[in-house]
């Protein structure tokens, strides 16, 4: 019989679990420290304006009531600066008081992936409407992808896949992973997923309502993560740790690889990037990367989708903390800090920020026009200064 | 900060940090989410450095700082990212060759068991069997009470022995 306490002390004792602070620490707290001194006292002078504005506003009510126009002029703002700064919509309501864990939308509807309990939900587009709902995976749910007329969900501790009819959300099957799930895409009718045992590939059989895995002749192993579709050039791009001569002393981070769905060949890598942890968004002919590293070094990356050529970052990059997630939408990239609160929706071309939003922490989909954020909720976010979603 | 404030606090972060990290890391179970957590730790404490190094133990108050900022970010990411134990960074044997006999496999399965449990729970027996803290310690760090620190350490020994259980019965 395990001494559990006895182990769990060994466990937590254990030098492998020590982390060593990366190069710069010290620089990244002070520069945390002042931009947290800058919100204080931002939020500060505002409340100040706010408590101003409300007393001179109420004195002209009392002092002129026929002035409206004094106290409108007032309470006016000046034009935003370049960025626009978003704002949230009401949150939509998928009913029963379902926790919104991811959501994907498209132009046949907004899908949403809720907890507690386990359901998906299929909603108009715009998210007025619950079109059909079904049970999801069980475990904690974690994800869900559409494509080819699927709907897949996942659960990530559990490792259970259900998939559904995109139209109706009808069942059609479910199957169990036997690795843990890092990334799922779903092109046509198949899912691929990163695993800790490498990439793997799911084929949904509609004729006999069965899933066959590892399908095809794609066989990277090894530590994978990241992982995008490209359906435009048949690729699959994924993150694969890169490799040094062993022993590796450091950490060299991963590298892009694409995969020709139609081969399973490897036929473009990118050099090492510095980053792990990794997301990869695919927008037209542009890559975008997002990861966690060092400070000093852009944790935000722009890739040509050709060639997986590293070409650039972002302005946004430096204000990511120690890490960038991405997303990708119609026209445009969205990133957010991996630590933080700040999402910014970026050209995908020059990686400009064309609008950003300071509170927004979940995973954000976005189609045609229509944006939607996790974030308390499932939230319609409002799309101005380029930023088309 | 004046200058001899500042100095003292690049002091404290060069000595410290390792071990801070160390900390979040066990709370955390994700490197990075550790380093975020104490990164943001330092920042809220160096505002008030000058109040803080004046305490007994600067180095406490950063540790209440790391597990209040954690479970603060859990509470309000109902899509939080799990926890993962194979991390592409995590420095683990190439997969296939991490044998049952392996002199670590009980600890990673241990790891792996922690990465199952609530935030609140795996803080109260990372303080517990870490931090060596006692009950009046852990409600204090937590501000919760005692009685909660004591259901919630047993409901996670609980989990941790069900896990183990289970697995000595399939062996």
């Amino acid at each position: 019989m395990t001494d559990v306490e006895e182990l769990l002390r060994e466990t937590l004792s254990d030098p492998r679990r020590k982390v060593e602070p990366g190069p710069g620490m010290y620089e990244t707290v002070r520069a945390r420290t002042r931009d947290l001194r800058r919100r204080r006292s931002t939020i500060g002078v505002a409340s100040l304006a706010v408590v101003a504005i409300a007393i001179v506003g109420s004195v002209l009510g009392v002092q002129h009531t026929d002035h409206h126009t004094a106290t409108a002029t007032l309470g006016k703002t000046s034009p935003p600066a370049s960025p626009a700064h978003g704002t949230l919509g009401t949150a939509i309501d998928i009913g029963n008081s379902l926790t919104v864990v991811d959501a994907v939308t498209t132009t046949d509807g907004l899908y949403v992936l809720a907890a507690d309990p386990n359901k998906v939900v299929l909603l108009s587009p715009e998210g007025a409407e619950v079109k059909a709902t079904a049970a999801g995976p069980t475990g904690a749910p974690s994800g869900v992808v559409v494509g080819g007329g699927r709907v897949w969900a996942w659960s990530q501790n559990s490792h259970d896949v259900r998939v559904y009819d995109s139209k109706t959300l009808s069942f059609i099957a479910e199957f169990t992973v036997q690795e843990a799930i890092f990334n799922v895409v779903a092109i046509d009718n198949e899912l691929y997923f990163t695993t800790d045992q490498g990439l793997k590939v799911a084929h949904a059989d509609v004729q006999s309502n069965g899933v066959t895995t590892n399908v095809g002749s794609i066989t990277l192993t090894g530590s994978t993560y990241g992982l995008a579709a490209d359906p435009t050039r048949h690729r699959l791009l994924v993150g694969v740790m890169a490799s040094g001569s062993p022993p590796t002393s450091g950490f060299v981070g991963m590298q892009v690889v694409a995969i020709d769905t139609r081969t399973g060949k490897v036929v473009a890598h990118s050099s090492p990037t510095a980053l792990g942890k990794e997301s990869i968004a695919v927008v037209g002919d542009q890559v975008w990367v997002g990861g966690y590293g060092d400070v000093d070094k852009p944790r935000l990356l722009h890739l040509d989708a050709k060639t997986l050529k590293i070409l650039g970052t972002s302005p946004i990059g430096a204000q990511v903390g120690p890490g960038s997630i991405v997303w990708p939408g119609t026209n445009v990239v969205w990133a957010r800090g991996g630590g933080g609160e700040q999402l910014g929706c970026l050209d995908p071309k020059t990686g400009a920020v064309l609008e950003t939003w300071s509170a927004v922490q979940g995973p954000v989909t976005s189609v045609g026009g229509t944006a939607f954020g996790v974030e308390n909720g499932l939230q319609p976010l409002t799309l101005a200064g380029g930023c088309t979603g | 900060m004046n200058r001899a404030d500042e100095d003292d606090f690049r002091a404290f972060v060069a000595a410290r940090s390792p071990s801070l990290l160390w900390f979040a890391h066990l709370l955390t179970g994700d490197r990075h989410a550790a380093e975020d957590i104490v990164q943001t730790a330092l920042a809220k404490t160096a505002l008030g450095w000058s109040r803080v190094r004046g305490k007994d133990n600067p180095e406490g108050y950063v540790r209440r700082a790391i597990v209040t900022t954690h479970l603060n970010a859990q509470r309000r990411r109902p899509w939080r990212e799990q926890p993962r134990q194979f991390m592409p960074d995590d420095e683990l044997p190439p997969p296939g060759q991490l044998r049952p006999e392996d002199e670590h496999a009980d600890r990673d399965a241990m790891w792996q068991a922690l990465a199952e449990l609530p935030p609140r729970q795996r803080a109260v027996l990372v303080l517990r069997y870490y931090e060596e803290l006692s009950e009046a310690e852990i409600s204090d760090v937590l501000g919760c009470a005692r009685g909660t620190v004591k259901s919630q350490a047993a409901k996670g020994l609980l989990h941790l022995r069900r896990i183990f259980e289970k697995e000595e019965a399939h062996s």
